[in-house]
């Protein structure tokens, strides 16, 4: 059930670093609170100041605001104010707005602080296989959204007796897979079933999988990462980051892709093989996925009308009912006229100044 | 036996021709983290739904009605300020 708003949150400082911890919603009432946080690390002489918000479940635009002006305060000192482990929705939110760059959204520490949410929600669910699929899906997107060298990342795993892309960023990368399928040899065939990392950094140099690479090669694909994902020494698939140039992963990046096959890697041996067997109910899948969509045009009417979360949602629900059309057929226009490249890059505007509602 | 006005929200269910679990996951699909059994219980007033998870279910509730060709019988809390009656 939904709680009354709540904030709350912590100021560490050490070596010229202050690590700012809140948790809950950032809304006009609690944004005060936020602010004394704020000034208690930039009163402390640090430049550099991160905010953890891997807690906080809603930020509205008095919460962004009160971030981007601290964050001008800093820069025009020397220093900046980065943001760490957002949630995937506020992330999302960040992006659209465009102010993922003027914060300085650092892709997450672990995947586990960006994943938090959704999957507490997925696990409200019965773990079918569909359920699973939508839970790799989500790492999936994640780990294209944060890593700005990758082209696409997909997800493999035996299925059926025979491996298979269960989840995958875009069409190109689900066609990298089948080509690695068809020829029968490819970094994440090995990865998946040698439990080895298979690091390609330039495809035009490498020599193993001779069948395979010209095919990657011809779409457009220079360099593949392939991470295992494991139970201790059992391997059970790969995580495949696809990048468009040699050497496309900084090396930071590469190992956010271990994190996230770590990721992976848990949710798989979370699930009950004898329940991921059971038939598939593909339409908690479909929740789970409207879910995100709606989450998304909340966010996106609380940051341009400066709206609660609860108004924002009524507001959403006034227009289907008014129009009879269903809720999510709204939101899903409304996020594709927002971001209709939301996963290959975040805009470069500034913050949207649209009326209040 | 009259109707308690309580599980008018599973009166309202029975309708739509919704089973437990297929409101549920309406319910879940509109962002709602309640539970299907805490669920069960709001259907059939044995819990109270905060107005916004209230507004969910009766959102669910009347996305099913719209497909089957009917309005939105369903009040969602700021209509119950101004009107009681659930009824359909």
């Amino acid at each position: 059930m939904t709680r009354a708003p709540e904030f709350v949150g912590s100021v560490r400082l050490s070596e010229g670093l202050a690590l700012v911890k809140a948790a809950g919603e950032i809304d006009i009432a609690s944004a005060p609170l936020l602010q004394a946080l704020l000034e208690e690390a930039t009163a402390a002489g640090v430049t550099a100041v991160v905010v953890d918000m891997a807690l906080v479940s809603f930020c509205d635009a008095a919460g962004l605001g009160l971030l981007v002006a601290t964050a001008n305060e800093l820069r025009e000192a020397g220093g900046e104010l980065s943001i760490r482990d957002a949630t995937f929705s506020l992330r999302k939110l960040l992006e659209v707005t465009g102010l993922a760059d003027a914060l300085k959204v650092q892709p997450a520490t672990t995947a586990e602080g960006v994943l938090s949410l959704d999957l507490a929600a997925a696990a409200l669910v019965p773990m079918t296989r569909a359920v699973l699929d939508a839970a790799l899906h989500l790492v999936v997107i994640m780990a294209q959204s944060v890593m700005k060298g990758a082209g696409g990342v997909s997800i493999t795993l035996p299925r059926d007796g025979r491996l298979r892309t269960v989840a995958a960023s875009n069409d190109v990368v689900l066609q990298m897979d089948h080509d690695q399928y068809d020829t029968g040899q490819g970094p994440c065939l090995d990865a998946a079933t040698r439990g080895e990392l298979f690091n390609s950094r330039s495809l035009e140099t490498e020599r193993r999988w001779p069948e395979f690479v010209p095919r990657a090669r011809a779409r457009g694909i220079e360099s593949i990462m392939s991470t295992p994902l494991m139970d201790s020494d059992r391997p059970l698939g790969a995580l495949n980051v696809y990048g468009r140039a040699p050497d496309a992963l900084a090396s930071h990046e590469q190992e956010w892709a271990v994190q996230f096959a770590l990721e992976a890697s848990k949710v798989l041996i979370a699930t009950d093989p004898t329940t991921t067997a059971s038939t598939l109910d593909t339409d908690i899948a479909a929740a789970l996925h409207a879910r995100e969509t709606i989450a998304l045009a909340q966010g996106l009417l609380m940051a341009r009308r400066q709206m609660r979360p609860d108004a924002a949602y009524r507001f959403l629900i006034d227009i289907s009912r008014r129009t009879s059309r269903p809720l999510l057929g709204i939101c899903e226009e409304m996020t594709n006229a927002a971001a209709p490249d939301l996963t290959v890059g975040a805009p470069t505007h500034g913050v949207p100044a649209e009326g209040t509602a | 036996m009259s109707t308690p006005p309580h599980n008018s929200l599973d009166l309202a269910r029975q309708d739509a021709g919704l089973s437990q679990h297929d409101l549920w996951v309406r319910y879940f699909a509109l962002g709602g983290m309640t539970s299907a059994l805490e669920l069960e219980a709001v259907c059939h007033g044995a819990m109270v739904a905060t107005d916004p998870d209230h507004d969910r279910i009766a959102h669910a509730l009347n996305e099913r009605f719209t497909e089957l060709g009917r309005n939105h019988p369903v009040p969602y809390s700021e209509d119950s300020e101004t009107a009681e009656d659930p009824a359909a």
